[in-house]
This record gives structure tokens, sequence and C-alpha cells, in this order.
């Protein structure tokens, strides 16, 4: 699905630049270049709106109550000023993210991402995280829907990081809430719990990420690590 | 209204009512004084003698005697009447036999003695006698009825006052050119035709009046109010003299105090001026020196800027001429000029915070913002420089929101600062992790890496430094001094704990702690 987004920019060429990252991206970008005709836009009918503050004929925070009267569409706010009290006032007004200029086309389209991923329906009876799949209710453990054996502890363990699935869990968290403190020690038991987990997950098993200093990830294919 | 017109306008609106008072108070005692002696001299006089004369002969008793001159030289000299009597009848003649006999060998002495006086003075040229004021008495019954025909009828103000209460009664009025004091008095006896007895003072007017006495109380005032006015004469010159010196010292922009002359109020005064000036002046220099400071920032900031900007520009420069040779492009080129354009990014909000933390004044806002959001932002601000380096920038934070208060620029400021120098002064290959952790109502943030680092002990003694001084912003390298003195103070102002230490992986670590707040 293309989402629409629509992006109120005065400067030519950043406007430009933003239009060209979007696309790149696979979405549909509408740009206008100033805030008078931001005011009369309906915001209805767009995924998301990027909204820059100062343009020209009215500002951008007044852009965004005329919009918050009419929609609750997502605005991602960009501005030149890296003042608290704006940025406080912006997400007052009901701007969902603000991103501070200079900033580079990978965080805004970051940004612009995180705010179009639909929030997934938390299922606590099964997590599917690319090939893999977890039967939280039969403690089952599925990869390219073949049924692979796994000791409950293992389980647990890929069944935290894919809950998470992209975010980095620190050791200290996974031995406090994966390994039983009556048996088992430290982040050295929790290493080999997680090289014979990848063993186990085969050609899928570098998506079980060590992420140094930190822990472990469980990747989603296809994203960056 | 000046200091001199206002006292003299006191001193006058408070000493003309006070001197109004003295002067009516002294004339009411005048008057009541020569009320009581004329009723001391009636009594006296009917007692000695007067009694039996009147009752003798009621129908002609009278003093004095018509004919006969006033007898007020008996009188003591402060009821003695002055000033002359003018228009009035002779009274008729007595029996100088009577006469003789009333008046006793003292009055004819006496009566001797003033013709001889008078003589004398004409004698002497000194023109006719002073006419003196008359005094006369008469008797009257109980019934207020006198048998003598010349007596006048009683007055009824001085029956009714006599009949209320009292023994004696008088009072003044005028009557044409004349001040008649009128006094009554009830005889001892009680009855007879001589029971009360009525005397009558004539004086001119104008003799001994109010006027005189207020005359001489305005020349009195008038001296008074003349000698305060000289008195505050060199108050004032020391008050002007104060005033130059102030408008002297103002105009040296107060380095220079007032004279301080004798101990009273007015040297107090130039005291405290002189302090209030000392204070001013250490302010003015305050604000000078900050100024100066400010200015010394932004121009080592704009080297600083300008530095990293001619670093791209040649790039720049140098890619366009390879793209016109047709060569291509320098990977390395590329990296380095987006590092370059990230580090002025950096520095030119690392000087908007600056200018904020500048006065030095607590932090203003204390938003309630979420920690996990801002090291997401703060990873991903860094991640395309790591990645261009091919340096592993990760994060992790706790699954629930780690909440705390603040403001949410600087803090992110603070801590962009630390991950950008792990980023920036690591080599390629290297990881650079940021942790958020919390318990118990606190929060750790950990930025570590395993790049070669700064010391630990010598990145405490960076961040300690002010970022105003010049120090904090020498090349160390790249003006790491910066960053760092920026992120120690904004965790200062927060209340938060900032450490170094030597990460386990052989580079640097560095810590942010500090309170949570609950999630509402």
């Amino acid at each position: 699905m293309t989402h629409r987004i629509l992006l109120v920019e005065d400067d030519e060429k950043l406007g430009n630049q933003i239009v060209e990252h979007l696309t790149g991206a696979g979405m549909q970008a509408a740009w206008l270049r100033d805030g008078g005709s931001a005011m009369n836009v309906d915001p209805n009918g767009f995924a998301l709106l990027v909204l820059d503050l100062m343009l020209p004929r009215a500002h951008g925070l007044d852009v965004l109550k005329r919009w918050r009267e009419k929609s609750d569409l997502p605005v991602l706010v960009l501005s030149a000023k890296s003042d608290a009290a704006v940025k406080v006032r912006a997400l007052e007004l009901g701007a969902d993210d603000y991103l501070t200029k200079p900033f580079w086309p990978e965080e805004l389209l970051a940004r612009v991402q995180a705010r179009l991923r639909r929030p997934t329906l938390a299922r606590r009876d099964r997590v599917d995280v690319g090939p893999i799949g977890l039967d939280v209710e039969a403690r089952r453990l599925q990869v390219d829907g073949r049924d692979i054996e796994v000791t409950p502890v293992e389980f647990t363990l890929l069944l935290s990081l894919a809950r998470r699935s992209g975010a980095a869990v620190t050791r200290a968290w996974l031995v406090e809430h994966v390994l039983d403190p009556d048996k088992e020690g430290g982040e050295r038991t929790l290493d080999v719990h997680v090289s014979r987990l990848r063993k186990k997950l085969g050609a899928h098993g570098a998506l079980l990420a060590t992420v140094w200093g930190v822990g472990y990830r469980l990747n989603e294919p296809g994203a960056r690590a | 209204m000046r200091l001199r017109t206002r006292l003299a306008l006191t001193l006058f609106v408070c000493a003309v009512p006070l001197v109004c008072g003295a002067v009516w108070l002294r004339h009411d005692l005048a008057r009541r004084a020569s009320i009581q002696g004329l009723v001391d001299y009636a009594r006296l006089r009917m007692t000695t003698g007067g009694k039996d004369a009147c009752e003798a002969n009621p129908l002609g008793f009278q003093e004095p005697p018509p004919n006969m001159r006033p007898m007020d030289q008996r009188l003591p000299p402060r009821l003695r009447p002055r000033g002359p009597i003018e228009g009035r009848e002779p009274l008729d003649p007595l029996d100088p036999r009577e006469m003789r006999e009333m008046r006793g060998p003292l009055d004819v002495r006496e009566e001797q003695r003033m013709r001889d006086m008078e003589r004398r003075a004409q004698d002497r040229g000194e023109g006719p006698p002073r006419p003196t004021p008359r005094l006369e008495l008469f008797a009257y019954g109980p019934d207020f009825v006198s048998a003598n025909a010349r007596a006048p009828q009683f007055p009824a103000d001085l029956r009714a006052k006599l009949e209320a209460h009292g023994q004696d009664a008088g009072r003044v009025a005028a009557e044409g050119d004349l001040v008649v004091t009128s006094v009554v008095a009830r005889m001892a006896w009680m009855e007879g035709p001589c029971a009360i007895v009525l005397v009558r003072r004539f004086d001119p007017r104008g003799s001994d009046s109010m006027l005189v006495d207020a005359a001489a109380a305005s020349v009195l005032v008038a001296l008074l109010v003349g000698a305060v006015l000289f008195a505050v004469g060199p108050i004032l010159r020391r008050l002007s003299k104060l005033e130059d010196g102030v408008k002297r010292s103002a105009s040296t922009g107060y380095r220079e105090g007032v004279p301080i002359e004798g101990g009273d109020e007015i040297a107090d005064l130039a005291t405290a001026f002189n302090t209030a000036g000392t204070e001013v002046r250490r302010q003015i220099d305050a604000v000078e020196t900050r100024e100066k400071t400010l200015r010394n920032f932004v121009e080592n900031t704009t080297h600083d800027v300008m530095l990293p900007l001619t670093v791209l520009q040649g790039h720049l420069t140098r890619m366009r001429n390879d793209v016109a040779k047709g060569t291509p492009i320098e990977r390395e080129l590329v990296r380095e000029s987006l590092e370059e354009s990230h580090y002025l990014a950096s520095l030119v909000q690392n000087l908007g915070a600056a200018s904020k933390l500048e006065g030095g004044e607590p932090i203003a806002r204390r938003d309630p913002l979420v920690l996990n959001a801002l090291v997401e932002r703060v990873h991903l601000r860094h991640r395309s420089i790591a990645a261009e380096k091919g340096i592993e920038l990760d994060f992790a934070v706790p699954e629930t929101d780690v909440r705390t208060q603040g403001d949410v620029t600087l803090i992110e400021q603070a801590v962009s600062n630390v991950v950008h120098n792990a980023v920036r002064y690591n080599h390629r290959g290297g990881h650079v992790a940021v942790v958020l952790e919390s318990t118990e109502g606190r929060f750790s943030l950990r930025i570590f890496d395993d790049g070669p680092g700064v010391p630990a002990e010598e990145l405490a003694r960076i961040a300690k430094r002010s970022y105003r001084s010049d120090e904090a912003r020498a090349r160390h390298p790249d003006g790491l001094g910066l960053g760092l003195s920026i992120a120690s103070d904004v965790a200062a102002r927060h209340g938060f704990e900032l450490e170094f230490k030597p990460s386990e992986a052989g580079g640097l670590e560095v810590r942010f702690g500090g309170p949570t707040i609950s999630d509402s």
C-alpha cells in the first residue's frame, strides 16, 4: 500500500530533497510551499503530514492547530529552532514528533516510517518474526513452518526477543527474566543458550544478532542491521 | 516644593495657630484677672467703710462721689485703667463733708499728691494731664434695684448669673469707644440697700488689645522662621554639594565615590550612596565581563565553524574536479564531507545550548520527557555517520518508558554530544553502545565504546571546564571540550550525575544518572 504524505515546506531545495527521499522510499508526496494554502487544505486523505514551522503567510503552529480541528492524522514537525519551548508547544498542539534541522534524510524517513507503522494486533498467543513463529500457548517453535525442538529456556529467550523484534535487549535483562534463578547463573550461560538457539534456527540463525556491548536482538528480515 | 520653602511654610502653619492661641489665652487670663480684681476691690471697698457710708446714705451713695477724681489710683497697678474717658457727663457733686467722711484722710492726701503731680507736669510743659479712665461703684438692694437714682439699671445678664449661681460675676464688653468691665458682687450681709455692688471700669478701646499682642507674636514668628531658614542654610549647602558629588560619580560610571563629611545623616546618605555605587559598579563590571566573554565565544565559535566549512568546501571542490576529469569520486572524501557537515550541525546546536546556559540561571523548563524516545532520536541522528565510518552504533532501552523531567533539547544535546564524541574518535570497525536502564526510581544512561578514546580523567577534567573559556574550546581535538562541557553543565543544572570511566571494552564509558518520574 502506498502512503500519501503531505509536505509543507517553503524552501525549494529542501522540499525537493524530502519529496525525493519519500518517493524513493515508495511513498507518494504532495508538497505545499506556504502556510496559507496549508491552512486551507483538508488533511484527511493523507497518511501523514510533515510540517515546517517557519512558513510564509501562516505560522506552522497555526496550521497545526487548524489541522487538529479536522483530523487526528500523525503530524511530524520540522524546525530549525532547537528550542524546548517551541518543541513542547508543538507537542501540546498535537504534533506527534519533532525533527530539528539539519537532519539526515535517513532520520526523516525513519521517523516517518515509525509513525506509519500500524500497531500490530498484540496477540498474546502467537508471535511471528519473518520465518520464525512462536506458539505461546503450546510453547512450540516453528521455522519456515517446520517444528523445531527447543528447551523451555531457549523458547522463553526467543519469545522475549521476538516480542521486541528489531530492538536490542540487554544481557542483564535477559539473565534476570529468562534464566531460572535457582539453577542457572550469569551471562556466560545466556551466551551458551543463544549459540545453541542459533544452530537450531539453521539458515535463519543470523537473525539472532549479537549487539555489541548490549546483548541480543532478533532482526526482522529485510530491516537494516 | 524646595526644602527651604516647605520648612518655612510648615513652621508658619504650625506657629500661627499656636501664637493665636497663646495670645487669646493671655487675653482671657488678663480679662479674668481684671474681673477678679474689681470684685476684690468692691468687697474691700464696702467692708472698709463703704457699707456704712452706703447704708447711711443709700440715695446718694456711689464711688467715686460725684465731682471727685477717680479712685482708680488706689487700684493695684495691673488693674489701673489707662487712656482717656471722653464725652461723659460729670456727676452731681456731693456734700464735701459727707465726702470727707466717706473717703478718709488717705484719700485726701492722695488727691493732693495727684494734683501736685499734674501741676508739676504742666510746669514742665508736658501738656495736659492724661485723662484717666473712670471707675464707678454703685450699690443695689437684694432686688437688684438701687436707691440711688443715678445708678444704672442692673445689667440683666449679670443679674441672671448671680441668680443662677455664685457670689459674683463679671463681663467685658465694648461700648462705643470704650471697653467696659462690669462686675457685680453680693456682699456678705445679704440685706439692706447695699447687698449687691456693681463696679464698672471704662477703658479706652485699643489699649491693651489683642492686636498688640498679635503684632508682637507675628514679629516673634517671623523671627523664628527667619532663624530656622538661616539655620538650614548650611544643611542645604551640604545637600547641594552631595548632589554635585553624585552627578560627578554617575558621570564616571560610579568609579568615583562621593566625599563623606561629618558623621550626621547627610554623611550616612553619602555612605549609602557610595555603597550603592559600588554595587552598581560591580554589576556593570560583571555585565561587561560577560559581554566580553560572549563576544570572544562568538568569535572563537565563528572560527570553529569556519574551519570545517573550509574543509567541506575543499572536499566539494575536489569532488567537482574529479567529476570534471571523469575520475571516480573517492569514497573517503564523501565520508569526510558528511562528517564535517554533521560536526557543523552539532557545533551550531551546541552554540545555541551554550547561549541558553550562558546566563547561569537554573534550567527554565522542567517538562516531563521520555528517555527511550530521546535515546532513539540520538541513535538515529548519529547512525548514518557511524555507518559511513564503519562503526557499529547500537542502543537498548527498556520495554516500558523511562521518564524524567527537564529541558528536552538540552538533555538531548548533552547525550548527543557524548555519542558524537564516541563515534568521532572511534576507529573503523569499532563499536559504540547506548544503554538506558532504570531501577528503583532512577535511570542510568550509559554510552560506551571500544575506541582509543581520551583517558577518562582527562575527559572529566575537560568537562569541568567552562565552555566559555578559551581553553575549553581549544581543539582537543576538534572542539571536543565544547560538547563535553555542555553535557557536564546540562547534567549539573538538572541535578543529574555524570561519570567518566574506562569502559570494559577498553574505550570510554560515560554515564548519566538521575531520578525518574512516574508515568502520568
